[in-house]
């Protein structure tokens, strides 16, 4: 395994770094995304909320692989040109913001009425109470789901080796492959994507406990 | 006394439900109204119309000289002159007792952040939980509570103050702090409506009492005047039942 280490450690660093911008990138725009479809979703604004529920149910519903290879073939083909990294980083983040955005959702919905009640009750409109009372409260309960959502992400970003996106999946493979050291390889692979799931996961336990002290 | 509220054949309907049946009813300025009557009569839905947090099917209601009904209205404009107290308090459990009730002059009346704090401490000191100012709402009873939620109505400077239930949820050995509190501001003048239970205070700082049965307002006299002589049979059943309770 050191020997696979040694003369791939470059390719392995490559795409340990990719999978990493991929994530990074992914995860900031499905959380901006879907935390505003989840606001949406819970609007009384018939559009907003009819919109925002397609959203979340098209992008649910149908597999990472489609939305990606739809990116990586359809999109350059009518639209504009994009390579498979920026595709899969693409499909990535609206799929991962349809997750995010019912997580959301339920967080919103998981705060007492009251709250809103006595926001409004004090004088501030609809928006400026989910702003300063509701959504503060919802995105502490949110906190553990979101972060399995992160980790997922981190995961699912494997999806770049299908459509070239130079990640740590597709290197793995090509140097799987090239010395039919399957195991040894994708073992080395799994170790890398720990080095980003578990510091990640540890990270949002404390946000969690942070969290926890102040209720 | 000026008239600050004014109902005019207002209706409400939950679905085929008709929750307020027809009602006619003013509130006045310095007065200081309990609004009594058995569960379902209408008295939450009624209070609750008077900020808009429901709305009204038919009739007018007006709030400070605004029509509530009117498509024009901006509620959030009534609403800063019109305080409401909970029966589950509400209070922000994300926010310490001393941010509860400044939110809303900082963001709202747009109050300079050390004067807000300032009334803040003196509204606490009014309500004798001014040491609690650095805690957590889910640190406090749940009359401590209740008393918060009253300093964070008042921080408003409301023209009105709205009660509904506010001892409804309390253990009985925290009602009478908030009854206490709520009796000082009687005697200041501020214009409160309570729905309530609590026939004791009723008695005791109530100018007048409204009657509510079945969403219609049945009795609407002087305090004094209905314990004595209630004329409708269902007041004097409701009566019967409370007093023979004490």
């Amino acid at each position: 395994m050191l020997e696979l280490l040694s003369s791939y450690g470059g390719m392995l660093t490559q795409g340990f770094l990719n999978t990493l911008l991929a994530s990074v990138i992914a995860l900031f725009f499905s959380t901006v995304i879907g935390t505003l479809i989840g606001i949406l979703r819970v609007s009384q604004n018939k559009f907003l909320n009819q919109f925002a529920n397609a959203y979340v149910q098209l992008f649910l519903n149908i597999p990472l692989l489609i939305i990606v290879l739809f990116f990586y073939t359809a999109v350059p083909m009518y639209v504009v040109q994009i390579g498979g990294f920026t595709a899969g980083i693409i499909g990535l983040t609206i799929y991962t913001s349809a997750f995010i955005a019912e997580t959301v959702r339920a967080g919103i919905q998981s705060v007492p009425a009251g709250q809103m009640e006595a926001g409004l009750s004090t004088g501030f409109t609809y928006w400026e109470t989910m702003r300063y009372i509701v959504l503060p409260q919802a995105l502490r309960i949110v906190i553990p789901p979101l972060g399995n959502q992160f980790i997922n992400l981190v995961k699912n970003s494997s999806i770049l080796a299908m459509v070239a996106g130079m990640d740590l999946m597709y290197y793995g493979d090509l140097i799987a492959s090239e010395t039919f050291n399957t195991f040894d390889t994708y073992i080395l692979v799994a170790l890398f994507y720990l080095v980003i799931t578990l510091p990640l996961t540890y990270l949002m336990q404390r946000l969690e406990r942070r969290n926890a002290a102040h209720s | 006394m000026k008239e600050i509220i004014q109902f005019q054949k207002v209706n409400k309907y939950y679905g085929d439900f008709h929750a307020l049946k027809d009602i006619n009813l003013s509130f006045n300025k310095g007065e200081v109204t309990v609004v009594i009557g058995p569960s379902g009569s209408g008295k939450s839905t009624m209070l609750r119309c008077i900020n808009g947090l429901e709305s009204i099917d038919d009739g007018k209601l007006i709030v400070n000289g605004t029509d509530l009904h009117a498509k024009a209205t901006n509620l959030s404009q009534i609403r800063k002159r019109v305080g409401m107290v909970f029966q589950h308090f509400n209070l922000y459990p994300h926010m310490t007792v001393l941010e509860n009730v400044t939110l809303a002059p900082i963001k709202v009346l747009k109050q300079d952040p050390e004067e807000a704090r300032k009334t803040a401490e003196q509204l606490l000191d009014k309500v004798n939980l001014l040491d609690k100012k650095d805690s957590y709402p889910t640190r406090l009873s749940g009359g401590q509570k209740q008393r918060i939620a009253i300093a964070r109505g008042l921080a408003m400077n409301p023209e009105v103050l709205l009660f509904d239930e506010p001892t409804s949820a309390l253990d009985p050995e925290t009602i009478d702090d908030v009854l206490d509190v709520m009796k000082k501001l009687a005697r200041e003048g501020m214009t409160m409506i309570v729905v309530t239970h609590e026939m004791g205070f009723a008695r005791e700082v109530g100018d007048r009492i409204v009657f509510m049965a079945d969403g219609q307002v049945v009795e609407d006299r002087e305090a004094v005047d209905f314990y004595e002589n209630p004329r409708d049979p269902r007041a004097k059943q409701f009566l019967g039942k409370i007093i023979s309770h004490v």
